[in-house]
């Protein structure tokens, strides 16, 4: 079975490295960005089962990121992971399948990762 | 964290949530209720007026988040102190807004008349938590415990599901990370625009919640919330400094 490969856009070096060890934990490929933009134009060329993004992100912030990937990759599985609860109406109008609350459990990242990286 | 008060709308702890009910929703309600019944001997159920707390997330949301329970925990005392004396019903509405919270309700029957401010002495109760309130809304602070550990290491195993050894592979560059970031924030180093200086204390807010370091996320929370309402930012930014001290000590003498 072919290993999944998410792209997780994060600024913060502490949540980027912890992704990384949940995604090695349940045996998914992590592909990581510190910046919005640069993040975007990965998604352009490379091949993601999901794509998970911060909102405040230096470039591009996730919901602009979001926007763009909508437009051209509608398929394209997109969660959120922010610290503002006051932003998730925005994101979901961004086009995101899903938001999630940092600090993220083991049992969230379990979730993400099973549920939208098919 | 937004609430009102709303009657008779709903049974004993329904869960209203716009994409099915995530597994935290089911430990927040196990949690209430044995805490309830601790705190007074009782079930809820039993209760001649029987009390109902409707946990709501805002559509799209799919986790809570550490410091929620407690939260909830407190907040449920205090509706229960009311509840064996009123019908009164307690709704907690975590994240979206009045409008949204409205339509559910228009929903299930409600109307504008059916909600009513929060009285003056559950909001000095509130207050007295340390919350702060702005029109309808109060933000509870994330609790630090007494003699806690600056950055508690465990609980980060704990909630992450990673290794100790893992987890203290990330401390150094959370150290060093931390350090450019109050730099950037303090506007030491070359002259920083407004903008870096707020992403700069919105990194530090999130590092310090991934890393269990309360007293740091509210610190650099409210610094961040300065610096959006441009206002003067001379005691967060104080407040800050002296926190992260703590969390560099807690690191050079060992990270224990």
């Amino acid at each position: 079975m072919r290993i999944k490969t998410i792209l997780y856009a994060e600024d913060e070096f502490t949540n980027r490295k912890i992704m990384e060890y949940q995604c090695e934990r349940f045996g998914v490929e992590c592909v990581l960005e510190a910046d919005g933009l640069e993040a975007l134009d990965r998604c352009r060329t490379g091949k993601y089962d999901l794509v998970v993004l911060d909102q405040y992100m230096p470039g591009l912030n996730g919901d602009e990121v979001a926007k763009e990937l909508k437009a051209i990759r509608p398929d394209l599985p997109l969660v959120a992971i922010t610290s503002d609860d006051g932003c998730v109406a925005r994101l979901m109008e961004s086009g995101f399948d899903a938001v999630y609350v940092k600090p993220l459990r083991s049992d969230d990242y379990k979730e993400l990762l099973e549920t939208y990286a098919k | 964290m937004m609430w009102r008060f709303c009657e008779e709308i709903s049974p004993i702890f329904t869960y209203v949530n716009g994409i099915g009910a995530p597994p935290a929703l089911s430990f927040v309600k196990m949690f209430l209720l044995s805490e309830f019944k601790k705190k007074y001997d009782t079930d809820i159920a039993s209760l001649p007026t029987a009390p109902s707390v409707e946990i709501r997330l805002q559509p799209g949301i799919r986790n809570l988040r550490d410091g929620d329970e407690r939260v909830l925990l407190e907040l449920l005392v205090l509706a229960a102190e009311k509840l064996c004396r009123t019908r009164e019903r307690y709704v907690l509405h975590l994240g979206g807004t009045d409008e949204e919270l409205l339509a559910a309700f228009r929903r299930k029957g409600a109307d504008e008349g059916d909600f009513a401010e929060i009285p003056p002495d559950l909001r000095g109760k509130i207050e007295a938590l340390g919350g702060r309130t702005a029109g309808g809304e109060m933000r509870l602070p994330m609790p630090a415990a007494v003699d806690s550990p600056a950055v508690d290491l465990k609980s980060v195993v704990d909630r992450t599901g990673l290794s100790d050894d893992q987890v203290r592979s990330i401390l150094k560059e959370f150290i060093a990370d931390g350090k450019r970031n109050l730099a950037a924030v303090s506007g030491g180093g070359p002259l920083r625009e407004p903008a870096e200086r707020i992403r700069a204390a919105h990194s530090l807010k999130g590092s310090g919640k991934s890393m269990c370091a309360p007293e740091l996320a509210s610190a650099a929370a409210e610094v961040e919330e300065d610096l959006l309402n441009q206002a003067d930012t001379e005691e967060s930014i104080s407040r800050l400094e002296g926190v992260w001290e703590r969390v560099e000590k807690w690191y050079t003498d060992g990270a224990e």
